[in-house]
């Protein structure tokens, strides 16, 4: 595979892909994530001009795994460990969403509804937003171009409260 | 029969081409080994790359930079392409056996790769003199 690869591509030119990747993960979208939501989504979502979208209805009651709806009468299943591979993943996806990184939205702000809200959409849409600014803007894909709209599904879902 | 050694390049600080070596300052590679000279431009991609999507990246997010970030991001971006232009490395020794031997600016790497060409053609010259079982006819007789 990588002899197919290294046949067109090479590899200096592939390194500074990699370069340039790690660049855009760990300064310049954070930078970019940090200014739309400061400058643009928070005060359009504390000014309340956020596009209208449809609230799923409530969901029904909770029901048990018996046929008649109720509890099941085994007693609970205890945690398990997960392995040690994904636990290692997981890390390293924290790596990149932690809140200790200085340029992603600032943790004070999660504090109200609209800057929480902010965040969460932001982490929704983790990849595309990287991939956009790593295009440079080339590829803008509709969570991305109507990102307001993503804001207001979270504000609605209500997991950041009510304004 | 002594032969004089011809200096072809000499930086003062261990870099030399005679007639027989090309010496960097911790290694000596025989003239009569180096059967090619390539001048490396991996820096060039990978500096180039960085700094010209830093420099595009300043263009393009401008509306969301301040206006001497924007600078210096473009600043930083020019110093990146300058700097993947300027640096390259020697890279000598035979085929499949080639091995980057020094890193240095672009004009002087040419200079060298200059130097090791004017000195193998004399260093095969001389080795013509020796072997040739003709005797050395001077041009003036």
């Amino acid at each position: 595979m990588w002899e197919f690869i290294f046949k067109y591509i090479p590899p200096p030119l592939a390194l500074g892909l990699i370069v340039y990747s790690l660049v855009t993960f760990l300064w310049l979208q954070p930078l970019i994530e940090r200014r739309q939501a400061d400058l643009i989504y928070i005060p359009q979502c504390e000014a309340g001009d956020l596009p209208q979208v449809a609230v799923p209805p409530p969901s029904p009651a909770p029901q048990g795994p018996m046929p008649d709806g109720s509890p099941s009468p085994l007693p609970p299943v205890p945690p398990v460990e997960l392995p040690l591979g994904v636990q290692i993943i997981a890390e390293l996806k924290g790596l990149f969403r932690d809140d200790t990184n200085p340029y992603s939205v600032p943790p004070g702000a999660t504090g109200s509804p609209c800057g929480c809200s902010v965040a969460i959409a932001f982490d929704r849409t983790f990849w595309r937003s990287h991939i956009h600014v790593m295009s440079l803007r080339t590829y803008t894909p509709r969570a991305i171009a109507h990102f307001d709209e993503r804001v207001a599904q979270v504000l609605a879902s209500g997991i950041c409260g009510r304004r | 029969m002594h032969h004089r050694i011809k200096v072809f390049f000499d930086n003062k600080r261990g870099v030399r081409v005679t007639n027989r070596v090309f010496s960097t300052r911790m290694r000596d590679e025989d003239l009569n080994a180096i059967i090619s000279v390539k001048i490396g431009r991996d820096p060039l991609y990978i500096m180039g790359i960085t700094g010209l999507a830093l420099a595009l990246f300043a263009y393009q997010f401008g509306d969301l930079l301040y206006p001497d970030e924007q600078l210096a991001m473009l600043f930083g971006g020019a110093v990146l392409l300058a700097g993947g232009y300027s640096l390259v490395s020697m890279t000598v020794g035979t085929i499949f056996n080639e091995k980057s031997v020094w890193w240095n600016n672009y004009w002087t790497a040419q200079k060298v790769r200059k130097a090791i060409r004017d000195a193998k053609h004399v260093a095969t010259a001389e080795r013509a003199i020796l072997t040739s079982t003709k005797p050395v006819v001077s041009p003036r007789q």
